[in-house]
């Protein structure tokens, strides 16, 4: 399509208010000081004039500029819109315009999230909290994000210690020669690990499982159902 | 691990939180662990292998008492199994015997010390069972002494009522002083009960399911 015929016709027919396809053709030559021949031939000899006026019509007829009645090119009144732009589905700063004088914190929450209880409930309701991740964008939206954190915080630096007490009490256990593979495969099933308690042994006596001597006055740690743990297996046992 | 070792583990272990050894009541007659109570040495020791050594032992007392009942009926535990409500399910313990009058067979009086029930049933109607490792002696040589000590306080004329429903009361027809059929267990008396009573009028009782009334 020829932009030059398309400019044109975007101002002649303004003028002229409608026209008919032959004389539109002479008039837009006439308006660019042109011959027909200027935009040469098709393979079989016919121009390529008539048919290049015939698809920028088109063009303005699907705009809305023009319509068109058998051969009568007819220009519309109505003025197209002078800028399109595509929707746009809300502007935020009217938003904040209509809610200026309330603060920023009651139209974000409902809860006041400083109070302990009611943190205590949100976050209980709150099945992610505390798996906070900063390149979510849900996390990033998210009213609990900074409790979240410090509670994701919390779990790391307790995974971390308690990594660094299963080094240290693994270094422990293989300096008492315990195997915590064996111990493991020979834990009763009935044994209540969940309810061991920890007590000052007042006498002398073997850890159950792993055999190593527990003396008196040592805290010790024992299992219903089972006996009494050296307190390093029985914590190896547990985590 | 062996009966020994389990005993000596969980004595251990008791030792090692309380200061002291288990409590043991060696003169316990169907006691599996030579005096010591198996609900405490299963706390303080594997409870595994405890029931394991329960369940072997309560499979041989039973091969006992299956033994000794070809013989004799008295003195073993039994759980009644057939006949009405009332005696179906009475778990108790064989205090006479006698041949049945009216069928082949046993008729046994089989007395719950626990609960002071008593009724008589036919051996086929009974089965043998594992008494809990202190019953014999907690419970019924506990009430066969009370009755001995009882008895000779219970005289003719003095106003009684049972244990289990103390406003069902009577006079006694006799002195309690003789012992029942087998003359060496628990006493018996003879109670008149008062009209308004809702029990047949003159029935024979265990002195432990009577409770004594002050004239």
């Amino acid at each position: 399509m020829d932009n030059t015929i398309y400019k044109a016709l975007k101002e002649i027919l303004p003028l002229k208010g409608s026209l008919q396809a032959p004389e539109g053709r002479r008039e837009i030559l006439k308006h660019l000081g042109q011959e027909d021949t200027h935009w040469g031939y098709y393979n079989n000899g016919s121009l390529r004039f008539p048919n290049l006026v015939s698809q920028t019509i088109a063009r303005l007829r699907e705009e809305g500029l023009v319509s068109t009645k058998g051969w009568t090119w007819m220009w519309n009144q109505v003025s197209p819109p002078q800028d399109v732009s595509p929707p746009q589905a809300m502007v935020v700063e009217e938003t904040d315009d209509l809610f200026d004088d309330l603060e920023e914190e009651d139209v974000s929450f409902l809860y006041d999230l400083t109070d302990e209880m009611t943190l205590a409930a949100v976050a209980a309701a709150t099945p992610c909290f505390g798996k906070y991740l900063e390149r979510d964008p849900a996390c990033k939206g998210c009213p609990l994000a900074n409790f979240c954190g410090q509670k994701n915080q919390a779990i790391k630096a307790q995974k971390a210690a308690r990594s660094a007490l299963n080094a240290e009490n693994q270094a422990i256990l293989s300096n008492l020669g315990v195997n915590l593979k064996t111990i493991k495969a020979n834990i009763p099933k009935t044994a209540l690990m969940q309810e061991a308690t920890i007590i000052v042994a007042k006498c002398d006596i073997d850890c159950v499982c792993s055999g190593v001597r527990l003396y008196a006055g040592e805290n010790v740690v024992f299992v219903p159902q089972w006996g009494i743990l050296h307190k390093i297996v029985y914590e190896s046992l547990i985590s | 691990m062996n009966k020994p070792s389990i005993i000596e583990t969980a004595n251990a272990t008791y030792r090692c939180i309380h200061g002291a050894g288990i409590a043991t009541y060696p003169e316990y007659k169907y006691n599996p662990f030579g005096g010591y109570d198996p609900s405490i040495l299963s706390r303080y020791t594997n409870l595994i292998e405890v029931q394991k050594m329960q369940a072997e032992y309560e499979e041989k007392l039973l091969g006992t008492f299956k033994e000794k009942a070809e013989t004799s009926w008295k003195d073993l535990p039994v759980i009644i199994v057939k006949g009405g409500k009332e005696k179906k399910g009475l778990e108790g313990w064989v205090l006479h015997e006698q041949q049945s009058l009216h069928a082949t067979g046993k008729a046994l009086l089989v007395f719950d010390p626990k609960n002071q029930r008593d009724c008589w049933a036919a051996d086929h109607a009974v089965k043998l069972r594992v008494p809990a490792w202190d019953e014999y002696e907690m419970v019924l040589l506990k009430e066969i002494s009370e009755s001995q000590r009882l008895a000779p306080l219970y005289k003719r004329g003095m106003r009684v009522a049972l244990k289990s429903d103390p406003s069902v009361q009577g006079v006694l027809m006799y002195d309690c002083s003789l012992p029942n059929w087998s003359k060496d267990g628990l006493h018996q008396c003879r109670v008149q009960w008062f009209a308004n009573a809702d029990k047949t009028s003159n029935q024979e009782y265990f002195l432990p399911q009577l409770l004594q009334i002050l004239n």
